[in-house]
């Protein structure tokens, strides 16, 4: 019992929990029927292309069960990709190629699939093994970002990326998440990956997050997890405020990819961004919004 | 601030509305004209046997349905007999036959069942027609030991009784009349026998049944005794015995002893015909027989008061209890899904669908639960092997989850025969269970096993097994069943309460563990 908290407890520190969540700032915020343009990547996708807001290269989008056939063309020239159902939440049902030899296609975490294995998991996600609801779905396909080098010295496993919540347009919290080896190279929190937060002043990471459990150092690597300066931070934090802006949401979540390049991309939106950005941040998330809350209901 | 005046309203309006409604029913009932309605009867038969030889048959007879009464389920548990048979006689009793395992040991054979007895109206309702066989007609003619038709005496008697009287339903009315006011009622010590009744003009209930059945037959007119039991509570009941007379095709029960003519009341539980012996054992190993009679309380309410009218449409409690049953599970099913919502917004265990422990509950209701946990398991675990096999398949998910559907019926299916095979508890409404929630169960699990990691698909699984325990619980008592129908107005506070708890802001119960390190955290930043 020693290592519960109390409700009391947890009210002090302004935790928010899931129940809070949804009634107070899901339900009231979002309206059910721009859920779509978050829970459809490729919606959100246009969205950010009209208002000029980078997103990674899509090489194709496959809507129709007939157009499956036609993804190796899509994949002309491409030696690495990323296949990902429209309609996913949580990473699922992302395949993510880093090599190609011939019809051979290695994946990030080394396994290697044919072309027919690649088939099947594109007709697996069309018909809505992934999607949200088990409705039917469309296929993206879409160029590879290159993690930042940054992210890569900390966890050298997979793609990394950085979620902003944004309330009522504002961008109120942040963290990076990071993969491990036990999350399979995905910025999976549910499989294990770390979440670290970020100050929102000044873009530096602070504290840390595996499992719900709060550390200091990276799981695999040992390195140190706070004090890391994000680039490209201020415009990150534009990004937030136009998209959700345009999106019509009041309460969502943005995930960008760090580009050594281009800077920031959009990768999805989350119409029910998780809590344990709370955790990452050593931070409860009711005293930041509330007041935005009530101030623009007052 | 409207919607949170709409929502006090809605539930205070769900909450007195539903009070309102149980409180007017439970007055109107109170002063309500009661008339002779169903009722239910949990009855236990009980048999100790001490074997003495390693070859000793037990044969049981198990009451049969009559014009009143109704048997609904029987089950049975028979520790040491290793194996039974039921048997249908000609005589209409069902005979159960085990044979004891070990011989050594005293074995006990169990049956439970419940009697659904009807309101009758002996005006519409006769028994059926029976076509007596001339070896059949000899048989309930014959001479017995205890029940003399050949003795000079008792010839006498039926003789004498039936002077002048042509009709053969005069006669039995004139033997009836004899041995229910002629003949003194003693007790278990007095004769037990025909001629020993007749001799002394006194004798114990069976003394009086055995003479009123040599009376007859010696006056040509088949009669056969009846064992059976008086519903009425009791720890351990003893036989009764009444007899049946063919007349006109039909066999019409007497009791003398109650003095009930043409006619017995609805909650005489026969159990066996033509004989007081209705637990026999080959070789004479001794043996004890108990015999519960309970009442089921909760359904002491009886039928409608006719001058409702229209109104009798709000009574449920007027309808047969075969289709009570059925509505009692509908109206818990409600309270099934604010089990669920309890333990995913207050506790926070999440479960594979909204709806899924409560259907699954609902099929391990006509099951015994452990049964139904082992079949659960094996198909779930045969499914989930298969859905691997399929992965190689490379199939596309309709056809896929259609062929794992096939798979899942048939395993049902085999279950079903394996069970009856085996002789355990067996009823075919088990294959209600969800087939179709079973399978995209399991293709969930496949899922999240996969996408997320086993654990997490476990906790799932045990999540929705553990609501479905609790929903199971709720919709196999009883007594909340027959609440629901007697008092349909409860589904108006399930109602409130679903509202109350989807309005509920507070922590779960698990984000007292998720978010524990907040108890470490002094500083928190901004």
């Amino acid at each position: 019992m020693g290592k519960w908290v109390s409700p009391r407890e947890l009210k002090r520190k302004s935790v928010l929990g899931i129940n809070a969540r949804n009634f107070h700032y899901l339900y009231r915020c979002n309206p059910r029927k721009l859920y779509p343009l978050a829970d459809d990547k490729s919606f959100s996708k246009k969205i950010c292309e009209s208002q000029n807001i980078p997103v990674p290269k899509s090489y194709g989008i496959i809507e129709r069960y007939g157009d499956i056939r036609k993804f190796k063309d899509m994949l002309k020239g491409c030696p690495e990709f990323v296949i990902k159902p429209a309609r996913g939440s949580e990473g699922r049902g992302i395949l993510i190629i880093t090599q190609r030899d011939n019809d051979h296609f290695i994946q990030a975490n080394g396994h290697t699939l044919t072309f027919a294995e690649i088939r099947y998991h594109i007709s697996k996600s069309w018909s809505g093994l992934y999607s949200l609801g088990g409705r039917q779905d469309r296929v993206i396909i879409e160029e590879r970002i290159k993690p930042h080098p940054l992210f890569y010295e900390i966890s050298n496993e997979g793609t990394s990326d950085i979620r902003i919540i944004a309330h009522k347009f504002y961008p109120v919290m942040a963290m990076v998440r990071l993969p491990t080896k036990q999350s399979k190279g995905r910025a999976n929190l549910f499989q294990g990956a770390v979440a670290v937060g970020i100050n929102m002043k000044t873009g530096k990471t602070q504290g840390g997050v595996c499992k719900s459990k709060s550390i200091t150092r990276h799981p695999d690597t040992t390195a140190p997890l706070a004090g890391i300066d994000i680039p490209f931070w201020s415009d990150m934090r534009a990004i937030a405020t136009k998209l959700s802006h345009a999106l019509g949401l009041a309460y969502v979540g943005i995930d960008l990819i760090l580009d050594v390049q281009r800077g920031p991309l959009v990768l999805e939106v989350n119409a029910r961004p998780g809590l344990d950005i709370q955790i990452a941040n050593q931070c409860g998330l009711k005293n930041i919004l509330e007041p935005m809350h009530n101030d623009k209901n007052g | 601030m409207k919607e949170d005046i709409l929502v006090i309203w809605t539930i205070l309006f769900l909450i007195i509305g539903g009070s309102i409604g149980i409180a007017v029913r439970s007055l109107v009932s109170r002063h309500a004209k009661l008339g002779r309605g169903d009722s239910l009867w949990q009855v236990r038969f009980q048999v100790f046997v001490h074997p003495e030889k390693d070859d000793t048959v037990l044969t049981m007879s198990l009451p049969s349905d009559t014009i009143h009464l109704k048997k609904l389920k029987q089950t049975f548990f028979h520790p040491g007999f290793s194996m039974y048979q039921i048997k249908k006689k000609e005589t209409g009793n069902q005979q159960v036959i085990a044979a004891v395992e070990s011989w050594r040991n005293i074995v006990r054979f169990e049956t439970d069942f419940r009697v659904h007895v009807f309101p009758y109206n002996s005006k519409d309702i006769e028994s059926a027609v029976t076509i007596l066989k001339n070896d059949r007609r000899y048989h309930y003619l014959r001479s017995e030991k205890e029940i003399q038709v050949k003795n000079p005496r008792i010839r006498s008697m039926a003789k004498h009784l039936a002077e002048g009287i042509h009709s053969k339903i005069m006669i039995v009315e004139t033997i009836y009349t004899y041995c229910s006011e002629q003949i003194a009622d003693g007790s278990f010590t007095d004769a037990e026998d025909a001629l020993g009744t007749l001799s002394a003009h006194k004798g114990s209930s069976l003394g009086r049944v055995r003479l009123m059945t040599a009376l007859c037959r010696a006056n040509h007119i088949p009669a056969r005794l009846v064992t059976g039991f008086i519903l009425e509570e009791g720890s351990d009941a003893s036989p009764h015995y009444w007899l049946e007379i063919y007349l006109k095709k039909r066999w019409v029960s007497y009791d003398p002893v109650n003095n009930f003519a043409k006619e017995v009341p609805a909650h005489y539980l026969p159990v066996h015909r033509d004989s007081i012996h209705f637990v026999k054992i080959n070789d004479k190993s001794p043996f004890t027989f108990h015999c519960q009679i309970k009442k089921d309380q909760t359904i002491s309410h009886l039928s409608a008061d006719k001058n409702l009218g229209w109104l009798a449409v709000f009574d449920l409690t007027r309808l047969p209890l075969s289709i009570q049953e059925i509505l009692a599970l509908l109206l818990l099913l409600p309270a099934g899904a604010l089990i669920t919502s309890i333990f995913r917004n207050l506790i926070g265990i999440q479960t594979i669908g909204t709806f899924t422990p409560a259907l699954l509950a609902l099929s391990f209701v006509y099951t015994d639960w452990r049964i139904g946990l082992v079949i659960f398991t094996i198909i779930f675990s045969i499914g989930l092997a298969s859905r691997c096999f399929f992965d190689y398949m490379k199939l596309l998910m309709i056809p896929r989850l259609s062929v794992l559907l096939t798979l899942i019926v048939l395993c049902l299916t085999l279950s079903v025969s394996l069970l009856d095979f085996l002789k355990l508890s067996l009823n075919a409404r088990m294959i209600i269970l969800p087939i179709v929630i079973v399978t995209m169960m399991i293709e969930r699990f496949y899922i999240h096993s996969e996408e997320d990691s086993v654990f997490i698909a476990f906790q799932l699984l045990m999540g929705t097994l553990l609501v479905s325990f609790i929903c199971f619980i709720l919709l196999k008592w009883h007594y909340m069943g027959r609440l629901v129908i007697q008092f349909p107005e409860i589904e108006f506070l399930i109602a409130a309460c679903l509202i109350i708890v989807g309005r509920y802001t507070g922590y779960r119960v698990s984000e007292l563990w998720r978010f524990r390190d907040f108890k470490d955290f002094t500083l928190f930043r901004k």
